[in-house]
């Protein structure tokens, strides 16, 4: 009975030590020790065990951290630009270098291709569609 | 085809989708004489062409047959095959048609093709090697040496060749130069 009464004075002062201070007068020496030392953490043995258990312990769970969350990310979203840019790089329009003239009309077309006007006019002449027509002789002045 | 010889272009069709394309494109180049349409698809097109043309010319009850089950209206079309085309084509050993690059009709910019009838009423060349003759000789020049290779293709098995060739000189000697401006946007800005 008197053990368990000392147990449970002991855990009230641990969690509780300025209500278990007057409360409990019959408590035995071990129940304050502990009290004292569980609300006074400023004991020169424990001041010394706390920084190296700090110096050991916490860096790692800090790394742990640092790997998780704490990465180097970019600050600002990419604008539309900036993508655009980035992607389409290298593959703009080619210039058209293979030119000719059309021997039927004299313009410039593209090689190995028919001159779209002559044909557009070649057809509308086979379609007979209502074409302009003149005396003079098909030369282009361009 | 990864990995394997592709015999033919596929399209990017099913066997049956394919072959329905081709049956029309047929049916559409044998109804008007000259087709605008893809390269790729010009150029399958011409090999089913020529295959019903040498059909045409076999004129018998079995190719007859081949023929009708190959064009969507093969009652206007059958007459004109085994008419009209295998005269027009019995002294030509082949190459029937003929397949033209154009600038691009598509919005995606597709290499473009005319597949016509060589020696037809709309044949593109023969009118073209016209018009060039026209322009030459409007500028008092003689007729070049590609230009002559041209006039050759195009009068070999034509029926009165030079003869034809000649009034269709004419006749695009009247066709004005359009306004070549005008149209520029079409063709990709001022070239
Ligand atoms: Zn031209």
């Amino acid at each position: 009975m008197a053990a368990l009464h000392a147990t449970t004075s002991s855990i009230l002062s641990a969690f509780l030590p300025r209500l278990s201070q007057p409360t409990v007068s019959m408590a035995s020496r071990a129940a304050t020790l502990y009290s004292r030392q569980l609300s006074l953490p400023q004991i020169p043995v424990l001041a010394f065990a706390i920084p190296s258990a700090i110096h050991l312990n916490v860096p790692g769970w800090v790394e742990g951290l640092w790997d998780s969350i704490l990465k180097a990310v970019p600050k600002k979203k990419t604008s539309h630009m900036k993508k655009r840019s980035r992607q389409m790089a290298g593959k703009a329009l080619k210039d058209v270098t293979s030119l000719n003239k059309c021997s039927a009309c004299g313009h410039i077309k593209r090689a190995h291709l028919l001159c779209p006007y002559c044909v557009k006019e070649i057809q509308n002449m086979f379609k007979g569609k209502a074409q302009k027509t003149t005396s003079e002789k098909p030369v282009d002045e361009a | 085809m990864a990995g394997g010889h592709m015999r033919y272009r596929h399209l990017g069709r099913s066997s049956s989708h394919r072959q329905a394309l081709l049956r029309n494109l047929v049916t559409s180049l044998f109804t008007h004489e000259s087709i605008s349409t893809t390269y790729p698809k010009a150029k399958e097109a011409q090999r089913l062409a020529e295959k019903l043309i040498t059909l045409g010319k076999k004129n018998t009850e079995a190719s007859r047959r081949a023929a009708l089950s190959i064009f969507y209206t093969p009652h206007d079309l059958l007459p004109k095959l085994f008419g009209e085309m295998r005269e027009r084509y019995a002294a030509r050993p082949g190459g029937y048609t003929r397949v033209l690059r154009i600038e691009p009709l598509k919005p995606d910019q597709a290499p473009s093709a005319i597949l016509e009838l060589v020696d037809g009423p709309k044949d593109m060349r023969f009118a073209m090697t016209a018009r060039t003759i026209a322009r030459l000789r409007g500028e008092g020049k003689e007729v070049d040496s590609l230009t002559q290779y041209n006039v050759d293709k195009v009068t070999r098995f034509r029926p009165n060749g030079e003869q034809a060739l000649e009034e269709m000189v004419e006749k695009v000697n009247d066709l004005e130069i359009g306004d070549r401006t005008a149209l520029e946007a079409r063709w990709g800005g001022k070239i």
